[in-house]
């Protein structure tokens, strides 16, 4: 993190841009290198210079040495300044001097701006001490060095010689200035930093124009690419000046024409999603976490009356009569709140209503889905008016149709009745077998109607229940007596094994003996000849459990899931082999939740099955 | 010599024309030759510069009768005429003193306050730098003193001005000839009286045609502007003709003679 840090402060230096940042380091290397290397070179001259510069006025104090021996020797001091004149024109030369071997100056001359002026009062000069190689010039300290003359302005050196023949005669004194070579070691600097500049600024402006064209690509590159969502499939212009920024362009491109044709996919995608969801039969409804309407689709204003842009943005509760109409904003708080649905995931019957405030049946079938991280509701409507009518119609029918069957049929009943009772008489025993057959026949006829009638009655609420407080046991036991002639007829036991003495129940005597008939019969139905049925009664809390326990083959795993179904047995073949309209088990059912109970069964193929029905326990009347 | 007799017959003779080396021979070629070649071409005579390593050397060549020509000082001319009978064609206009120097800044006011001391001299037979200056001080001043021969006058102006020695001799000319800078440090101390110039003399044998067109010459570089910077580079501004008689033979009435060193050459 402090590393980011340290970058983030490096990099606050460094200019954004790209081209801004290769200038500045590529000047920055650049003037490193070329004003190093130029110091360098600079200072090698001076040094070269310097060297050249003692060695020259080393060598011109031996040779001034050698020639004025001979001059001192005859005392040839017009020799000696002639000599030293001449020598004394060499440049940098300040004076020339050259003394006999006590000091004495024998000639001096100076140079005065490149004019050589004798001088004839010299003082005596002091050689220097210690001098011990005579053939050797020596040097008084010498100031002489490359970085030394930029900082010295006019300074002299000084070059000894001592004049020999055998012994000393005298002494050579050459000084001489080092502007020159200052003035040649600045010039050498000078040349050395223009040089520096020049090279610099061509580097630069190399860069510059070097840069220039990709980045002017880059921005256009850059611009293109931030507009390309409102110009897909537009073409940028490639520049072909670098490998890299051409290689950008024409990925642009070719991601701008990939993109619009993805692009012109997902408008098709969306336009044929868009006709199936208008062309839909049912309608389709979509609604946000506030029960705001979000899609309302041609089907769905054909249902309600409203168009599109009228429903959307309303609260999905106007389509609905009250009292959801005042509701449903409570149902969605609770669901978002608790996780509790009334109809979501499940399909079901309500009512609708329309925009002219007409209600009509419709099935409703909601589901939940997500929408950019919100919860979206979508609900399938479908409206069932038609279906209800024929529906009703058919119970209707099936209703009239029993009733004006059962009527002559009871009839019909009770004459096959007498005549097989004998009541009319003896008759022939061929005919007697028949009668008693047709007899038989009427019966379940009769009871297949009454099945119908009792069935139709519970769908259409018709059904009338006399519910009373009354002890369970008693009505058991009267049901008992009742199937036992139905129990020797398939030579099966009934049998009570448990009981419950004084627990009470609110039901409709007569329906809940009807439900007992229903899963005795059955039981005795399915028992094996000589079979045991067993009924249990056990209380648990505040509910008794009544249990209607058969040996016979039990019920097989496919059937179970629609064994309280209407028209349902486990076998077509069981239906003639062993009587029954199959709606027992259903009507048991809806009378047992009439009466505010349940219905269950416990079987294992082969082992036998047990049927129950759970009541509420009255405990008020005890 | 015999080139010059054996000349007399040939069209392209070659005389030799001599001098005295009171200055370095470097200095008097420099000086010297654009003169001699130009006088050459002006005479139709055709010189060749001849100049000796020494005054000595110088001497002893005139004695023998060497040069056809030679440049020399006053009493050389004596001495030549004496040994060879060399004769004075011409002479610069203005007479020759020779001149006593000190240090200007030097404690010597006067000649009797260098009795005793050592004075410098170019040659010992200089004429007027050295031997009528030697025998006015010995004779006429009545000093002694320690003469050291320094070969040049300009070196005797330089030993003075060094200090090595108390005086020096020397003549006008070749004083006025000298830079600013060694006359500054330098002060006349004595002036001998005048005498004739160095003289341009010829030795008996060279035809007188011969001379004639020569110092015709010589005296013609007068009338121009070039002709007159060489003259004043071999100090001889004004040429005048020359008579012995009238120039130079008073000079043997110095009594000079005692003071001449014979020098080996």
């Amino acid at each position: 993190m402090s590393g980011e840090g340290k970058a983030t402060g490096f990099h606050g230096w460094l200019p954004r841009s790209l081209d801004g940042q290769l200038i500045l380091f590529t000047t920055t290397s650049l003037v490193v290198a070329i004003l190093g290397y130029a110091a360098f070179t600079a200072d090698r001259q001076s040094q070269m210079a310097s060297t050249a510069m003692t060695a020259q006025m080393d060598s011109l104090a031996k040779n001034l040495a050698e020639v004025s021996a001979g001059y001192i020797l005859t005392a040839d001091l017009t020799g000696i300044e002639a000599v030293i004149t001449r020598t004394a024109s060499f440049p940098s030369v300040v004076s020339i001097t050259v003394a006999d071997a006590a000091g004495r100056p024998l000639s001096q001359v100076i140079n005065q701006q490149g004019r050589i002026i004798p001088q004839y009062s010299g003082e005596r000069i002091v050689p220097p001490a210690g001098v011990s190689d005579l053939a050797k010039p020596h040097a008084e300290a010498r100031t002489v060095s490359g970085w030394h003359l930029l900082t010295v302005p006019d300074e002299t050196d000084v070059v000894w010689q001592p004049v020999t023949g055998g012994q000393l005669l005298g002494w050579v004194r050459v000084t001489y200035s080092l502007r020159d070579m200052r003035q040649s070691a600045l010039s050498a600097w000078r040349d050395a930093m223009v040089f520096s500049g020049l090279a610099i600024g061509a580097a630069l402006y190399l860069l510059v124009a070097l840069l220039r064209g990709p980045m002017r690509a880059l921005k256009i590159a850059t611009r293109f690419a931030r507009d390309l969502d409102h110009r897909l499939g537009e073409q940028t212009p490639v520049a072909s000046s670098t490998v890299e920024i051409e290689a950008l362009g024409t990925a642009l491109n070719s991601v701008s024409a990939r993109l619009a044709f993805q692009e012109q996919g997902l408008q098709e995608s969306a336009r044929f999603t868009q006709r199936i969801l208008d062309s839909v039969v049912d309608g389709i409804i979509t609604i946000d976490r506030r029960g705001i309407i979000q899609s309302f689709n041609p089907s769905a204003s054909a249902i309600f009356g409203y168009a599109a842009d009228e429903a959307v943005g309303r609260n999905v509760s106007i389509l609905m009569p009250e009292p959801h109409h005042s509701q449903h904003d409570g149902y969605l708080e609770t669901y978002m709140a608790t996780g509790v649905a009334r109809i979501i995931g499940a399909s079901r019957e309500v009512d609708g209503r329309r925009k002219d405030g007409s209600t009509f049946a419709m099935d409703l079938a909601v589901s939940l889905s997500a929408h950019q991280g919100q919860p979206l509701f979508i609900g399938l409507v479908r409206d069932i008016t038609e279906r209800k009518r024929i529906e009703t119609m058919k119970s209707e029918f099936v209703s009239t149709v029993s009733h004006e069957l059962r009527t002559p049929l009871t009839s019909i009943s009770a004459a096959l009745g007498l005549v097989a009772g004998g009541a009319m008489g003896n008759i022939p025993p061929e005919a007697k077998e028949m009668v008693h057959i047709a007899h038989k026949n009427s019966l379940r006829l009769a009871h297949l109607i009454n099945d119908l009638l009792d069935m139709e009655k519970l769908a259409a609420g018709k059904m009338h229940f006399d519910l009373q407080v009354q002890a369970l046991m008693p009505l058991l036991v009267h049901s008992l007596e009742g199937v036992r002639a139905y129990g020797d007829q398939y030579q099966v036991r009934f049998e009570v094994t448990e009981r419950v003495e004084g627990v009470k129940v609110r039901v409709d005597g007569s329906r809940l003996q009807q439900v007992l008939n229903n899963f005795l019969s059955n039981a005795a139905k399915f028992s094996p000849p000589g079979g045991r049925v067993e009924i249990a009664a056990v209380r648990s809390d505040d509910r008794v459990r009544v249990s209607v326990i058969d040996h016979g083959p039990g019920i097989s795993p496919e059937f179970r899931g629609r064994i309280f179904q209407k028209f349902s047995q486990a076998d077509s073949s069981d239906t003639r082999q062993k009587g029954g309209t199959g709606l027992g088990l259903a009507i048991s059912k809806e009378l047992v939740e009439r009466m505010g109970g349940a219905v269950g069964f416990d079987s294992d193929a082969g082992k036998g099955a047990c049927f129950y029905f759970d009541l509420p326990v009255c405990e008020d009347a005890r | 010599m015999l080139a010059g007799s054996v000349a007399a017959q040939q069209p392209v003779a070659t005389y030799t024309f001599s001098v005295v080396p009171q200055y370095s021979p470097a200095q008097l070629h420099r000086e010297w030759f654009p003169v001699i070649e130009r006088i050459s071409r002006e005479s139709g005579i055709r010189l060749e510069l001849k100049i000796a390593a020494s005054i000595p050397k110088f001497e002893a060549e005139f004695s023998r009768g060497v040069p056809d020509f030679a440049y020399m000082n006053p009493y050389h001319a004596v001495m030549a005429k004496h040994a060879q009978g060399y004769l004075p064609l011409l002479r610069d206009n203005k007479p020759l003193s020779g001149i006593l120097l000190v240090r200007r800044d030097s404690a010597y006011k006067s000649i009797q306050d260098l009795n005793g001391r050592v004075i410098g001299f170019p040659a010992p037979n200089s004429f007027g730098a050295s031997l009528y200056m030697r025998a006015l001080l010995t004779e006429s001043f009545r000093i002694s003193f320690e003469p050291r021969y320094l070969n040049t006058h300009s070196n005797v102006f330089r030993h003075v001005a060094q200090g090595s020695i108390a005086a020096g001799g020397g003549v006008n000319l070749t004083f006025d000839n000298e830079t600013l800078e060694i006359r500054e440090q330098l002060r006349v101390l004595y002036q001998t009286p005048g005498v004739a110039a160095h003289p341009l003399v010829a030795h008996p044998r060279v035809p007188v045609r011969v001379r004639d067109l020569v110092a015709d010459a010589f005296m013609a570089l007068q009338r121009d502007e070039s002709g007159r910077e060489l003259l004043k580079e071999i100090r001889t501004p004004q040429p005048a003709r020359a008579d012995y008689r009238r120039d130079y033979l008073p000079l043997e009435l110095l009594k000079v003679q005692k003071f001449v060193v014979p020098e080996k050459d």
